[in-house]
């Protein structure tokens, strides 16, 4: 499949620390690719590899048949790679709406941001360091769609939020992959992710240890996932 | 006195210009720039050597223009280029080299002797209620207020200023958004270039300075920028002017007029027990 994402030997340093080594993985469009790991396995690491705001110090990493690892980041965003970080990476000082028109000013953008999160439109006029841990989730997705991205980065979206906050924001998601886009959503408690996900990668120490069908591992509670599927994995530390 | 005060205006805008250009760079691009004065010396240095080879001043005004914003935008690339990740205060140091480097080139450029500038503005006086008011005076706080609302305006309502807002908080999601932010920075360094030159170009006929003199305007405007809290246009702009006007001031007054140097620094040191006071000081970054 050349229409995706398309990740191969991928290794990212931060400073002299090789933190992701040797990493392969696809993020076929039109499904939620899943990446498990306990803390510090290097799933953020990873995604900043991809993005670029990590240089890749090995491997490719391509958009169709684009090469985009040698390209800077706010220009990897113009090919369709949108980047959603970890943390409420809200505008704090600015309106909804601006945080928006930070992308795009246009009537429309703001349309169908407000067509897919309601909840935005009666708060436009707020700035967004006041919004609510999920509001300002749906404002970060919402953002991020502005670019009209056909691969989007999804970086800890539940974190901290109720669980039907999650659910609210797995279902868009889920709407957002039927409509064409490609989505690797990160996730550190698997259940949510796994049951809206099409294929899953297991990160440890860097390195993806294990790949299945997101519905092989939610049936295999005995597999080696499950200790992250329960939420219960130990901390990993990387080699150095 | 009072004549003291009008006449201390013309040096009050050029500090209140100086001081929002101090300001904007160090609330967008978190550069507190030691340099900003002597990077407008530049400017207008270039205008009046042109201006001394026979270059008409429009050229030669224009010319300057470009070499401050030019130079201004080199120096702010260069500081995002390798000085990018670390702190403020290391981006800040840089600076420190910057207005060195510039001192040591007026120096060789330009020699240390003060020479004589035109005025921009006709000489031309008027009466206001039995105090005489020049119209250079007049331009030159037009020009300072036309600086800062127009800064004000494009920062709020613009897209550019919403971008802008953005990058001062978040610099790598606004790039992660598909915005180049570092193009963005240099645009910043360049325009607060081109605006120091301006206001060393009100200034330089009324006192003749050297290069070095000029490049240390930076005093003042940054005493003018703290007591916004390096991020209030406004306050800069009434700070600096009230600077020149005590300075104004000042030189009337027997005795004292010797020390007016030191004025600046008498007002940062209230200014920083005063903002210690209602324990602002930790909260202004
Ligand atoms: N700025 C940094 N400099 C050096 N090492 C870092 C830095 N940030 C993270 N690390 C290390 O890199 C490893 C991977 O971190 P990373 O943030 O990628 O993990 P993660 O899988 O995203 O974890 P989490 O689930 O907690 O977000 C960790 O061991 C961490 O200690
Ligand atoms: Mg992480």
């Amino acid at each position: 499949m050349t229409s995706g994402l398309r990740v191969e030997g991928l290794t990212v340093k931060r400073g002299d620390l090789t933190i992701c080594r040797d990493v392969d993985l696809t993020v076929p469009k039109g499904e939620i690719t899943v990446l498990l790991g306990a803390n510090g396995a290097g799933k953020t690491t990873l995604l900043d590899g991809i993005a670029g705001v990590l240089p890749a110090a090995a491997g490719s990493i391509s958009i169709g048949a684009r090469r985009i690892d040698a390209i800077p980041v706010h220009r990897r965003a113009s090919l369709g790679l949108s980047y959603v970080e970890q943390g409420r990476s809200v505008f704090s000082r600015l309106t909804v709406v601006q945080n928006l028109a930070v992308v795009d000013r246009s009537q429309h953008t703001r349309d169908k941001a407000f067509e897919l999160f309601p909840r935005l439109a009666d708060k436009r006029n707020v700035r967004a360091g006041l919004l609510s841990g999920g509001e300002q989730q749906m404002l970060i997705i919402a953002r991020a769609l502005a670019t009209r991205p056909t691969m989007l980065l999804i970086d800890e979206l539940s974190l901290g939020l109720a669980p039907r906050a999650v659910r609210m924001l797995m279902d868009t998601l889920v709407k957002l992959a039927e409509s064409g886009m490609g989505i690797l959503l990160v996730e550190q408690f698997a259940e949510v992710a796994l049951r809206v996900g099409t294929t899953a990668y297991v990160m440890e120490r860097g390195q993806i240890v294990h790949t299945d069908a997101c519905s092989t591992i939610l049936q295999d509670h005995t597999s080696r996932i499950s200790p992250y599927y329960l939420g219960v994995a130990s901390r990993q530390q990387p080699e150095p | 006195m009072l004549d003291g005060i009008i006449s201390g205006l013309v040096s009050g805008s050029t500090y209140a210009i100086l001081a929002v250009c101090v300001v904007v760079l160090y609330r967008l691009v978190g550069v507190l720039n030691f340099g900003q004065a002597a990077l407008g010396a530049l400017g207008a240095y270039v205008c009046y050597a042109l201006v001394g080879a026979e270059v008409s001043l429009a050229l030669a005004v224009f010319c300057g223009l470009a070499v401050a914003s030019v130079t201004a935008g080199f120096s702010g690339w260069v500081l995002a280029r390798w000085l990018g990740e670390p702190s403020a205060i290391a981006r800040s140091v840089g600076t420190v080299v910057l207005l060195i480097l510039l001192l040591t080139a007026g120096f060789r450029l330009f020699g240390d002797s003060p020479r004589a500038m035109p005025s921009l503005v006709p000489e031309a006086s008027f009466d206001l209620g039995g105090v005489r008011v020049s119209l250079s005076t007049v331009i030159a706080l037009l020009v300072t207020i036309a600086i800062a609302g127009v800064l004000s305006l494009l920062l709020r309502y613009t897209q550019l200023g919403i971008r802008l807002e953005a990058m001062s908080e978040r610099p790598l999601t606004v790039q992660l958004l598909g915005v180049n932010s570092r193009q963005l920075a240099v645009g910043v360094w360049a325009a607060t270039g081109l605006l120091s030159t301006l206001a060393m170009l009100l200034i330089a006929p009324t006192r003749n300075p050297t290069f070095e003199s000029m490049s240390f305007l930076v005093v003042p405007a940054l005493v003018a920028g703290l007591l916004g809290a390096f991020s209030n246009v406004w306050i800069a702009v009434a700070s600096g002017l009230a600077i020149g006007a005590v300075e104004g001031a000042g030189a009337r007054i027997e005795g004292l007029a010797d020390y007016r140097g030191a004025i600046p620094f008498a007002i940062i040191i209230v200014a920083l027990i005063w903002l210690r006071r209602r324990e602002v000081w930790d909260a202004a970054r």
